[in-house]
């Protein structure tokens, strides 16, 4: 597997390697897109396998600057980003979408950190 | 800058409303539900108002430019940074045959971009970012000199603080934007680090409601206790749960503060990622501790947000500690509205701080989405003219402050113009 694909995350986090497949999506808009075309049980199994990591994934990012990111970096990254919208169903709102609405935001632009 | 409150805190024993000597008189939405309403405050309200279209930063450089579409004025607007540096804004229309100038794609949509001329699509001329003609085409062809004195037309503006307000009221501006504001508006941002957020996020909606309806909706919080009983995790209660702390009413403006409500429950994902629907947790540029006395008029212990609302259809409100925003409820039709949020913030250091940023957002468009999920079940009910009159609370001063003023507008508007409209019906 290339680099360039993004399925490869740093070292230390391989084995959060399969979830990158399904949960690599870069953009809010694409987070939030791939949130509510889950099912909760696959969202319950990302939110578990990535939130032990955060600790840690924060503590190794912070140590670069976005500029020297890798590829896998940016992976990771999102992954995390990703992670975000879903821990909100998970853990707030126990479905995909938010109660009683029926669209979402168009995400017209958002700083692209790295 | 001065330690004493500029407005006087906390509620009046007399209460908001007789505070600001109004009554309980039952409200009418007929202003919410009536085609011919709109067309009159098309030109009561929005003509002569100043309408914000963007901040200076976005372009920041010569040739930069962005479009911007006011739908309620049928204005299609074009501002660009000029090869002297100067901000311009221009009709987004080419003086030849009247074709829209900067689009791609859907004519009706937005653009961005940076150019050396601006290009019309439609018989190639080019102007250049000072509007004058760059390249005329068919230059044998033109009678005269009307060709090459082609330049496209300037639209007034004021930049204040950074934000770039423009006037499309014929024959020019009633007022300048200091008086559209205020001077306590006017001045009291001085000195407000709005640089600082450079980071900007830009969300849109549409919703088949009134522009109102929204602008009701962020005009009081302790529907917060319900619209957002999750995230809040608030409980059905006989008691005013997420009350405002200060409604204040300046002219045509209007200011509503709260208290910081961030950590009230603490999910598990907030703590981890330091982002909470109020904001990301994370150590914040100095500048943005030493804010003007306006980000925290009335002085209040434990602030959250404060919440600016000016005159018609926008807010700008900002959070402790300093980052901000600003909403636009732009009008498309008497029931049909462009909702436009752009949220202005530090840039991030490092991941973490990048992370709470995300996560903030992510929770503050869920809670934004639960307001605006609501609006078209409002002009729904409000159409089917079940009741004619409504009550309004003690907390929803400023809605029966805005309906008032709006039916106020549109009455002078008829009035002056009373003559020549019953004349001609
Ligand atoms: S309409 Fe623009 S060049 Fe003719
Ligand atoms: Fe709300």
């Amino acid at each position: 597997m290339s680099e360039r694909n993004g399925a490869v995350l740093p070292e230390q986090f391989s084995e959060l390697n399969p979830f990158v497949a399904r949960w690599n999506n870069r953009g809010m808009q694409n987070q939030y897109a791939a949130r509510v075309s889950s099912t909760m049980d696959e969202m319950q199994e990302f939110y578990d396998a990535i939130k032990p990591h955060i600790p840690e994934i924060k503590q190794y990012l912070d140590s670069k600057d976005f500029a020297e990111y890798s590829e896998a970096d940016r992976t990771l990254g999102s992954l995390v980003f990703a992670w975000v919208p879903v821990a909100e169903s998970v853990e707030v709102f126990k479905q995909p979408k938010v109660p009683d609405s029926k669209m979402y935001w168009d995400i017209v632009d958002e700083p692209q950190c790295f | 800058m001065s330690d004493q409150p500029i407005f006087k805190s906390g509620r009046p024993d007399e209460g908001w409303t007789a505070m600001y000597g109004l009554t309980d008189e039952l409200v009418s939405y007929e202003d919410m539900i009536s085609p011919e309403f709109f067309e009159l405050e098309r030109e009561a309200i929005f003509r002569p108002a100043w309408h914000y279209v963007g901040r200076v930063d976005r372009v920041p450089k010569p040739g930069m430019y962005f479009t911007k579409e006011i739908e309620v004025l049928k204005a299609s607007i074009l501002v660009a940074r000029d090869d002297a540096q100067d901000v311009r804004v221009y009709h987004n229309v080419c003086p030849h045959r009247g074709n829209k100038l900067m689009w791609e794609a859907d004519a009706s949509k937005e653009v961005s971009g940076r150019c050396k001329t601006f290009h019309c699509k439609f018989h190639g001329i080019q102007y250049d970012t000072g509007g004058k003609v760059a390249l005329l085409t068919e230059k044998e062809a033109w009678l005269g000199n009307q060709g090459k004195e082609l330049a496209l037309a300037e639209v007034p503006f004021e930049v204040w603080n950074g934000f770039i307000f423009v006037n499309l009221n014929p024959g020019g501006p009633k007022e300048s934007l200091r008086e559209f504001l205020g001077e306590k508006y006017y001045s009291g941002f001085d000195g407000y680090p709005f640089e600082t957020c450079s980071e900007r996020y830009f969300f849109r909606a549409n919703a088949k409601a009134n522009w109102k309806t929204m602008i009701d909706g962020f005009s009081e919080t302790y529907h917060a206790a319900t619209t957002h009983a999750l995230p809040f995790a608030t409980q059905p209660s006989e008691n005013l749960l997420m009350g405002a702390e200060h409604f204040g009413i300046e002219g045509r403006q209007r200011m509503m503060i709260y208290q910081d409500w961030g950590e009230i429950i603490n999910f598990d994902y907030e703590g981890l990622t330091r982002g909470f629907g109020t904001g990301p947790r994370i150590e914040f540029p100095k500048e943005l501790k030493n804010l003007p006395l306006i980000s925290n008029p009335t002085q209040i212990d434990n602030w959250g947000s404060v919440s600016h609302k000016i005159w018609p259809q926008m807010f700008l409100q900002h959070y402790n500690p300093g980052w901000y925003l600003t909403y636009m409820m732009w009008p498309l039709a008497y029931n049909e509205m462009r909702f436009e949020v752009e949220i202005f913030m530090p840039e991030p250091r490092n991941f973490s701080d990048a992370l709470a940023q995300k996560a903030s957002l992510f929770m503050f468009l869920d809670a934004a989405l639960q307001d605006f999920s609501l609006l078209e079940a409002t002009q729904m009910g409000l159409e089917t003219r079940a009741f004619n009159q409504y009550p309004l609370t003690d907390q929803e001063i400023l809605v029966r402050a805005f309906h008032k003023e709006v039916y106020q507008v549109v009455e002078d508007y008829k009035r002056e113009r009373g003559a020549e409209i019953i004349g001609r019906s």
